[in-house]
């Protein structure tokens, strides 16, 4: 490992703008040879973005940069790879339908031109052996589980002789169990020499795994310390600011919850004879003025109860019930007359249509109701009546006449989402992810529209991945895994520790 | 989402740099993007006008020349506006499967089929039925034609999954087989069976031949336009034209709606049919008087691709395209007597394709030359 | 049937699947990079025009048949710059490029003196082989029989196969084509792939394109391809991506095309515009079976999609 300087990274005075808009500001910060640096931040403070700088893929707008003391200013991602950065983003940037070993190999020079499946299987075997990671170079990249994945990456980037690795928020799809295994190969890799940077929300992974830790607030830095002079509660109000608590333990037990509202039982979801049930005989209830948050590591099933409810996707055996009636086979049209609200989790691409304006937006999921449209037509004015008193009455900001939705922030698209699913006036609503990627301050926004809609007797079901989300809104918890509901709790019984070994399969 | 996505397009090879940044914008103005629309067909043109030159011809006399053909007189006018109905309706056709995202292109065989069907509903029908009723007939019968051939298409999308590209083309070929037998392979009931020597379709009744008003236009280009302004208010203002612009925006977003995706597909791409069908109708009833193959099969559904394109997939910009369109293609025929090979109005169509979804980019993304401050502050 | 008139067919379907054979391969190259070149009609008729311009004023096949690939490539770079550079929609360049292409062919065949339209070229490629092994049973007109270019496509087919599946680049090439921004980030040159695999396409339909007018018909008339090209982009589809496949399936249309020549010798007589039709229906029905048995796709991950390298 080239050691000149005991500085790996240095970035000076580092701006970056989209549009005007001050996304980093003057940003310094240093990364040593042989560390694990965190770099911390809310959703939006810039971190990605900074990254994403060093990484090669955007170019400051202001500022410099030196690698191991030389002037460093990659222009493409490639180009930073060749001096030695290589960052595993939160998308793998592995092709799925190739092998491991394919993918360890894409775009080495020592490849031979050419190549016969098992030469590379062995070449590949050779750059695990040396690195001491291990994925069967044979298998295709789409058949493995996210450790996995994540594992060739890192092996991947090694093989390209990265010296600095940066993580993208690299625990999010992570079981704790296999968190720790990435936390002692990291470990390992600075051990060798190299520096690690990694990208993180996560308070207790930064006491756990890091040194030293950045910390960034709405683009700019606001500490940088070695991690043992410090506490997660500095770090929570060094991230947060002062002028705002964290969103946990504010469960008010002032409201009544009522009758049930929908029940499921022992629901299934089989797509596939020779893989696992989707989901496997769950059983889940939600009252009138209740929410339930529904935690787990992303693909143990959320996704798909969320769709079964809503209709999205068929039950393969079960009941589901709404306010006593089943509504197993009904089409999502008449789950909607029932009075089912869903945010959905893929806001961009599922919930609206950002192509389209204010108004045909509005209208989704409304289309067939009477107050819109009179037999085939539309009621156009009625329609933008509706859509002028969402835009007033959700305070959703940036409605350009005649221009589509895709000019809002994300903040307001999703208050556009809840407007539109809260002022049907559900009896139900399945909320999925309805913060993740909103700022702090558009997200605490969020969770207070959905606690006042409980006030008013909602019942609301809530998938996150914000542990402490779910545990700080919701009376009830419910853990997934493998497509099963393994525990089910007031959240006033439960603890983050408690979940998180549900969440990872043990009990 | 709304934060611009950026890459540096000249820079993949990693060795060297040019400086220029591309954005993708949030959302453009309509009047935008038929400037940069008008800008493409200009250069259309002038690409044309090199080719010419090479060619050894002056571009200005066979612009000029071709001008005068289709707007010089009463009878250009005429000729012009007899091929701007069927260029309208494909143009329709195409955009309403278009703006759902359903890539087909079977204009082409839908019209043939329209043909087909509107030839025989005049032969039988036209001799008794009084003019009106006829036309009506004739109109009736094409449009069911064209709806049904493009059903071939959209029950295996609309169940399977089978692309419409590829099935809208292959039924292209088997309509255009199915009418060049019709006429040239057998002696059907479309045939002109009084002389057996040279292969033709037979004559309409005269009760279904559409006449000129006033020598200029007649009642298909009326039907068109009335056709163009229900396709409008039917996207815009109907259950049916909301659900296919939620569709043709995101599928995603259309089944969270509850929308029907196989009804959806197949009525759009009824209409659409039905649309293309009605223009092998009244192609028949005011251009050839007859199943003709050889005047029906000149790629009028292909051009509809053209007219949908460049109109930005709306109804109403389709009718003031599909006149310029029909101007160009009906200079072709007098082309050759100038000298120049009439198919030179095929290239600048082609070209105007080409530099109309080439422009999309333009629309959608915004170039500028970077100015790197790296360390100047 | 008789024997003869078996072996017979075949190789009249080998020769009229020839053209499909190799603009269908070079499809694959194309669509292996993500890039729908849907324009392939048009490109071949290109092919056909140059070749066929040249072959008669120089007199030398050859030399035609390396224009038509050239031109054909040079015409391909428009597809290039649309898909690759500017994002366009690939269905709607691909149809621009078949009406390009076609009036594009036809201006030029009315284009020199006499005009190439008016030209005749004699049949201009030979077998290989002398005529005494051309009556040995069965492998003699089967095998034996052809012409270079015949044996060239089986070339150009053992070698696509070859580069998709046992060399680095073929390896790029499918990464690239499934999904460029893992290619990009593990530094393949994404668009210079795409442009070389649309350019490598072109060339292949050039020269089938060039084997038609040189070979199949001695001629060059306007749209003389009359759906091959697209055909060719469809049977890549059917073929799975693989141009060994593709090689089945593009005599398997030859046999299907070139079946009224088979039935005449038999003594049938069906009209040739219904015959016609055939290749065209069956395409379109096996299309239409193969979906409704939904087979896992081997289809680039990517194909028609542009490449923009992502943000946030």
């Amino acid at each position: 490992m080239p050691q000149d300087t005991e500085l790996a990274v240095r970035t000076i005075g580092i701006s970056k703008e989209f549009f005007g808009q001050s996304v980093l500001e003057d940003v310094d910060f240093d990364l040593r040879w042989g560390e694990i640096h965190a770099l911390l931040g809310e959703n939006g403070a810039g971190k990605s973005t900074l990254c994403s700088i060093l990484a090669g893929l955007y170019h400051p707008t202001r500022g410099e940069m030196t690698l191991a003391g030389a002037p460093y200013g990659p222009h493409s991602p490639h180009a930073a790879l060749e001096a030695g950065v290589g960052m595993v983003y939160q998308h793998f940037r592995l092709v799925e339908q190739m092998t491991v070993a394919e993918n360890i190999l894409l775009g080495n020079p020592d490849v031979p031109v050419r190549m016969t499946a098992s030469g590379l299987a062995d070449r590949a075997r050779e750059v695990m052996d040396r690195h001491g990671l291990w994925i069967e170079p044979t298998k295709y990249v789409g058949d493995l589980a996210v450790g996995e994945k994540q594992q060739a990456e890192i092996i991947r980037l090694l093989n390209r002789g990265v010296k600095v690795l940066i993580l993208d928020e690299p625990t999010a799809v992570l079981t704790p169990r296999e968190a720790e295994a990435l936390f002692a190969a990291l470990r390992n890799l600075a051990d060798q020499g190299r520096g690690v940077i990694l990208v993180t929300h996560k308070l207790r992974e930064v006491q756990q795994s890091a040194d030293t830790v950045t910390v960034l607030r709405s683009g700019k830095k606001v500490a940088h310390q070695r991690v043992e002079d410090t506490t997660t509660h500095d770090l929570a109000r060094l991230m947060i600011g002062d002028d705002l608590a964290p969103g946990s333990g504010s469960v008010d037990a002032s409201h009544a919850t009522g009758d049930e509202l929908l029940e499921l039982h022992s629901v299934s979801v089989v797509s596939d004879a020779a893989t696992r049930p989707e989901l496997d005989g769950v059983n889940l209830t939600v009252r009138a003025g209740q929410i339930v948050g529904v935690a787990g590591v992303s693909g143990n099933g959320q996704r798909e109860l969320a769709e079964v409810i809503t209709g999205l996707r068929t039950t393969t055996s079960g009941t589901i019930r709404l306010r006593g009636e089943d509504i197993s086979s009904q089409t999502i049209g008449d789950r909607i007359k029932n009075g089912m609200g869903f945010v959905p989790e893929d806001r961009l691409t599922r919930g609206l249509v950002l192509g389209l304006e204010i108004e045909d937006n509005v209208l989704l999921r409304s289309q067939r109701d009477r107050e819109f449209s009179i037999g085939p037509f539309l009621r156009l004015s009625a329609i933008n009546q509706w859509a002028r008193r969402l835009i007033d009455g959700f305070d959703i900001r940036g409605v350009r006449k005649g221009l589509p939705i895709s000019v809002l922030s994300g903040g307001n698209l999703q208050r556009l989402i809840l407007a539109r699913e809260l002022s049907r006036q559900p009896a139900l609503l399945v909320a999925s992810e309805p913060t993740r990627g909103l700022d702090v301050g558009a997200a605490e926004a969020v969770r207070t529209i959905l606690k006042a809609e409980r006030g008013r007797g909602v019942g609301i079901l809530l998938f996150s991945g914000d542990l402490e989300e779910v545990l700080g809104i919701s009376d009830e918890v419910v853990v997934m895994y493998e497509g099963r509901v393994v525990a089910s709790r007031p959240a006033s019984e439960v603890d983050v520790a408690q979940v998180g070994r549900w969440m990872a399969g043990l009990t | 989402m709304t934060a611009p996505t950026v890459d540096r397009a000249a820079s993949r090879s990693g060795r060297w740099h040019i400086p220029i940044t591309v954005e993708q914008r949030a959302a453009s103005r309509f009047l935008q993007q038929l400037g940069v629309n008008l800008v493409a067909l200009v250069l259309a043109f002038g690409l044309g006008a090199i080719l010419l030159l090479m060619a050894g011809d002056n571009p200005l006399d066979v612009y000029r020349e071709m001008f005068d053909r289709a707007f010089g007189s009463s009878r250009a006018l005429r000729e012009t506006l007899r091929s701007t109905t069927p260029l309208i309706l494909t143009g329709l056709a195409v955009t309403v499967c278009f703006r759902m995202g359903l890539w087909s292109i079977g204009a082409e065989g839908q019209l043939i089929a329209g043909s087909v069907a509107g030839a025989a509903a005049a032969l039988v029908l036209g001799p008794s039925l009084p003019a009106p009723l006829a036309v009506a007939a004739v109109v009736i019968a094409a449009a069911l034609g064209g709806a049904a051939w493009a059903t071939l298409a959209a029950v295996p999308r609309a169940l399977f999954g089978t692309d419409e590209v590829v099935t809208t083309l292959m039924l292209n070929f088997v309509a255009l087989g199915i009418m060049n037998y019709l006429i040239f392979g057998s002696v059907s009931y479309w045939r002109d069976r009084t002389n057996p020597g040279f292969p033709a379709g037979k004559v309409i009744p005269e009760s279904t031949q559409l006449d000129p008003y006033f020598g200029v236009f007649d009642a298909g280009l009326i039907l068109s336009l009335a056709l163009a302004l229900i396709v409008a208010l039917a996207l815009r203002r109907t259950v049916w034209g909301y659900q296919l612009r939620v569709a043709g925006d995101s599928r995603a977003a259309a089944s969270y709606a509850g929308i029907n995706s196989t009804r959806q597909i197949i009525s759009v791409f009824a209409v659409s049919g039905a649309l293309a069908g009605v223009a092998g109708g009244t192609y028949v009833m005011s251009i050839t008087f007859a199943l003709e193959p050889r005047a029906i099969a000149v790629n009028l559904g292909f051009v509809g691709i053209v007219v949908a394109a460049v109109a930005l997939l709306k109804p109403l910009l389709v009718v003031p395209i599909a006149f310029l369109m029909g101007a160009l293609l009906s200079t072709a025929p007098s082309l050759s007597i100038f000298g120049v090979s009439p198919a030179v109005v095929i290239v600048i169509q082609g070209i105007i394709l080409l530099c109309v979804a080439g422009a999309q980019f333009f629309i959608r993304y915004r170039v500028r030359i970077t100015r790197v401050e790296v360390g100047s502050r | 049937m008789n024997d003869w008139v078996l072996i017979q067919s075949l190789v009249v379907a080998v020769s009229t699947g020839t053209p499909v054979v190799l603009a269908g391969s070079g499809a694959i190259l194309t669509q292996r990079s993500g890039v729908l070149d849907l324009g392939v009609e048009g490109t071949m008729l290109i092919g056909a025009v140059s070749g066929f311009w040249v072959t008669t004023s120089t007199g030398s096949p050859v030399a035609g048949l390396v224009v038509a690939v050239l031109a054909a490539a040079v015409f391909s770079m428009i597809q290039a710059v649309l898909a690759v550079s500017l994002r366009a929609n690939q269905v709607v360049v691909g149809v621009a490029l078949v009406i390009l292409g076609s009036g594009l062919s036809s201006f030029i065949g009315s284009q020199g003196d006499p005009p190439v339209a008016r030209r005749f070229s004699g049949s201009i490629f030979t077998p290989v082989f002398p005529e005494s092994v051309h009556d040995w049973p069965a492998v003699g007109p089967l095998l034996l029989s052809h012409d270079p270019v015949v044996y060239l496509s089986w070339a150009f087919v053992a070698v696509v196969q070859w580069y998709i599946f046992r060399t680095r680049t073929g390896m790029h090439l499918r990464a690239v084509g499934h999904d460029p921004a893992s290619a990009d980030a593990a530094g393949l040159p994404v668009s210079g792939m795409r442009y070389l695999h649309v350019a490598l396409g072109g060339a292949a339909a050039g020269a089938g394109g060039g084997y038609l007018t040189l070979r199949l018909f001695s001629d060059w008339f306007d749209d003389m391809t009359a759906g091959m090209g697209w055909i060719a982009v469809i049977l890549v589809i059917l073929a799975s991506w693989r141009s060994l496949r593709l090689l089945v399936a593009a005599y398997a249309f030859g046999a299907i095309s070139s079946l009224g020549f088979t039935l005449q010798l038999l003594g049938w007589n069906i009209p040739t515009e219904l015959l016609a039709i055939l290749p065209f229906l069956v395409v379109y029905l096996v299309m239409v079976f193969v979906s409704a048995a939904e087979r896992r796709s081997q289809m680039p991950a990517s194909l028609a999609e542009p490449y923009f390298r992502e943000s946030r």
